[in-house]
C-alpha cells in the first residue's frame, strides 16, 4: 500500500519593498532643483509674447509679468519727475482692458503710459520726464 | 517634500477654497507650509490671518522685483510643502506655476465652461510636464457636487468627458456644503477645529488621495 503523498510546505514569499520608501523622500524641495532652471524658460519676455500669440496666455499679471529685455537692462536714473504722483483708480469695459494688456504684452508699454500718451494726444500738458513708469525700475532677479 | 499648484483657467472653480483646505490639512498633520497667492485679490493672507492655528503661514504674493520661481524657491527653502494658488485666468504664471509643481489640482465645477476651461487647464499642465522634464502628478478635483452618496448624472458625465481627453479624475469629489461657503466669514475649518465631522471626512478623502497621487509618481520617477 503506497503511502499518501504529503503536499509541499508554504513558504512565506519576500514582502520586503521593492521601491524606494517614501521617507527616503527629501523634506524640502532643493534650491537647486532641476525645475527652478527649467521654468527659466517661461519667464521671458518672448515666452509671454508666443503664450499670447498662442491663446495660452490671455490675461497678463502685471505683478509678475517679465519686462521687454532692453527696458530691463536700461539704466537707472534718477528720478526727473516734474510731479510726484497720486493714484487713479476707475473703471473701464472689460474688452478695453483686455485690449491694453494686450498692448502691453506686445511693446512693454505699461497700462498707465498708454493711457498718459493718449491724455498727451487729446492735448493734456504731460512732460516727458513724467511719462515714465518708475514702477518697473530696477533689475529683476 | 511638495509644491502643490491649484490651477483652472476659469474663475470661481473652487481653486482657492481647495487650497486653503489643503494648507488646513497640511498644519492638521504637523507640516510645514507656506502659500504663494498669485491671485489679485489676494484672499489667502486675509483668511489665514482669521484663523489662530494658520496666523504664522507665510504668504507670499509677488511683485516685479521677484520671479515667481524665485519666491518659490524660497519659500521652499524654508517649508516643507508650499502652496499655489492661481489667478483665475489664463495668465503668464499659469504655466510657470504648474512646471514648478510636484502636484497640479484643478477643480472643476460640472458647467459646460468648467469642462472646457479644465480641459485647456489639463493640457497645459501636461506642456508644463514636458517643459520641466519631469513627471508631474495631476488630476481633476470635481467640486461642489452632490455631498450626499447619491452621485448626479452630470458628474458621471463629467468623468466620462474628462477621462476621453485622457485627464485623470480624482475619485473623491469635493462635495458641496454650507461650512465650506461659511468658512470665509465663521474661520472655522471643518478638518482642523471638527475632524469627526462628515465635511471634514469628505476633504480628508480628498487630500488622501491627492497625496496618493503625489507619492505614486514620486515612486514612478524613482523606478524610471
Amino acid at each position: 500500500m503506497s503511502a499518501r503523498p504529503t503536499r509541499p510546505q508554504l513558504e512565506a514569499p519576500d514582502l520586503s519593498p521593492t521601491t524606494r520608501r517614501l521617507g527616503d523622500v527629501p523634506l524640502k524641495t532643493a534650491p537647486n532643483d532641476p525645475r527652478f532652471e527649467a521654468v527659466g524658460e517661461l519667464e521671458t519676455h518672448a515666452a509671454l509674447l508666443q503664450g499670447v500669440k498662442e491663446g495660452r496666455v490671455r490675461v497678463v499679471n502685471t505683478d509678475t509679468a517679465p519686462q521687454r529685455p532692453d527696458l530691463a537692462a536700461a539704466p537707472i536714473e534718477p528720478s526727473r519727475r516734474r510731479s510726484p504722483e497720486t493714484s487713479l483708480s476707475t473703471k473701464v469695459p472689460e474688452y478695453v482692458m483686455q485690449q491694453l494688456r494686450r498692448r502691453y504684452a506686445e511693446t512693454g508699454v505699461t497700462i498707465r503710459n498708454q493711457l498718459l500718451f493718449a491724455l498727451r494726444r487729446e492735448g493734456f500738458e504731460i512732460e516727458d520726464d513724467d511719462m515714465q513708469d518708475e514702477r518697473k525700475r530696477g533689475n529683476r532677479q | 517634500m511638495a509644491i502643490i499648484t491649484f490651477a483652472q483657467v476659469k474663475g470661481g472653480s473652487g481653486k482657492t477654497t481647495t487650497a486653503m483646505c489643503t494648507v488646513a490639512e497640511l498644519v492638521a498633520r504637523g507640516e510645514t507650509v507656506a502659500a504663494l497667492d498669485l491671485d489679485p485679490n489676494r484672499p489667502l493672507g486675509e483668511f489665514f490671518q482669521r484663523v489662530p492655528e494658520l496666523k504664522e503661514i507665510e504668504v507670499a504674493v509677488p511683485s516685479s522685483e521677484r520671479r515667481v520661481s524665485a519666491l518659490v524657491r524660497e519659500l521652499a527653502q524654508r517649508n516643507n510643502n508650499v502652496v499655489i494658488d492661481l489667478m483665475g485666468a489664463a495668465t503668464n504664471d499659469t504655466q510657470v506655476a504648474m512646471a514648478l509643481a510636484d502636484l497640479i489640482v484643478v477643480p472643476s465645477q460640472m458647467s459646460g465652461t468648467d469642462l472646457k476651461c479644465g480641459v485647456e487647464t489639463w493640457r497645459q499642465a501636461e506642456e508644463a510636464a514636458e517643459i520641466s522634464k519631469r513627471h508631474i502628478a495631476r488630476g481633476i478635483l470635481i467640486v461642489r457636487t452632490s455631498a450626499g452618496a447619491v452621485r448626479p448624472r452630470v458628474e458621471a458625465f463629467l468623468r466620462e468627458q474628462y477621462t476621453r481627453v485622457g485627464a485623470h479624475v480624482l475619485a473623491a469629489p469635493f462635495g458641496d456644503r454650507a461650512v465650506w461657503k461659511e468658512m470665509t466669514y465663521s474661520a472655522h475649518i471643518p478638518h482642523l477645529h471638527d475632524r469627526n465631522s462628515n465635511a471634514s471626512a469628505n476633504f480628508i478623502a480628498v487630500f488622501d488621495e491627492m497625496m496618493a497621487l503625489m507619492k505614486s509618481a514620486a515612486l514612478q520617477a524613482t523606478a524610471a
